[in-house]
């Protein structure tokens, strides 16, 4: 019953990150929704995706309140006066809930009449330790013998990414460390 | 119901990529879109019997995830350094 609690949490912060203006409480409902889905994880038995999840999640909400302050969104969007409905942002909307609705409709035809609720349940070994997907050790096996190819795509770009956010964020010129101190004073 | 609620989470950051206007309001829509393609990875996992693949697939996307993310922000700093400002408009202008 407990699963229903975290989903229920997770839907609502869910909506609230989606619909809410500020993009300050967007964020906050984001990593709500992160500890929710952590949660519901925790209790169908995926503890060490959980926890990841979660480490990720907190790791995500910190850097966005970073950018959004260092980006000035944090105070635009805070700061910015009430408007009457815009049918031009109304339009995107209403399309994007279309959309979404036709997603989720296409699941429930998909998978109505294959769930089992039992199967939700965590799974306990026979000497009451955890199998499946919380054997570390059947995750790294299965991660080093059928899905090697996957890690190294993954890994590939993770360094593909890291190198080129360092290149598409550099300054135009490198100059010097006097020009660059002169440069920073007269701007 | 649990894969219902995985697909109204990736619905709903499908709205909000839609439906918002700054560069961080995309990428949470990103982010709540990566969420709820994780968790229908990994009950589609259980359900299956497969638990194993559907948490090694829901961690690979958690990861690729964040890569996306690095990425944004990568851009995002760009368009700052070159602009003072960012706006979705201007973002083609990363082009030239």
């Amino acid at each position: 019953m407990i699963c229903w609690v975290f989903a229920a949490i997770t839907l609502a912060a869910v909506m609230m990150a989606t619909f809410v203006e500020d993009i300050r409480r967007a964020v906050l409902a984001l990593w709500v929704a992160g500890l929710g889905i952590g949660a519901v994880y925790l209790t169908v038995g995926a503890e060490t995706l959980a926890i990841v999840q979660w480490i990720v999640s907190t790791l995500v909400a910190i850097s966005f309140v970073f950018f959004s302050v260092m980006f000035g969104e944090y105070v635009r969007e805070v700061a910015a006066p009430k408007k009457p409905a815009d049918p031009k942002r109304l339009a995107p909307l209403a399309l994007g809930t279309l959309i979404g609705l036709a997603f989720v409709w296409v699941i429930w035809l998909g998978v109505r009449e294959q769930l089992d609720v039992s199967l939700l349940m965590p799974v306990a070994g026979e000497s009451g330790g955890s199998v499946g997907g919380n054997d570390l050790l059947a995750l790294g096996r299965a991660l080093a013998d059928r899905h090697l190819l996957s890690l190294e795509v993954l890994a590939l770009t993770l360094f593909l990414v890291l190198v080129g956010g360092g290149v598409i964020a550099r300054p135009d010129n490198v100059p010097s460390d006097e020009n660059s101190a002169g440069g920073r004073a007269s701007s | 119901m649990m894969m219902l609620l995985a697909g109204v989470v990736g619905a709903m950051g499908l709205v909000c990529i839609l439906s918002r206007r700054t560069m961080l309001g995309l990428m949470v829509g990103v982010q709540l879109l990566v969420l709820g393609a994780t968790m229908m990875f990994v009950l589609a996992g259980i359900v299956s019997g497969a638990r194993i693949e559907g948490h090694l697939f829901g961690l690979l996307i958690t990861l690729g995830g964040v890569a996306q993310l690095v990425g944004g922000y990568a851009l995002a700093i760009r368009l700052f350094y070159l602009k003072g400002r960012i706006r979705m408009s201007e973002l083609r202008s990363l082009k030239k």
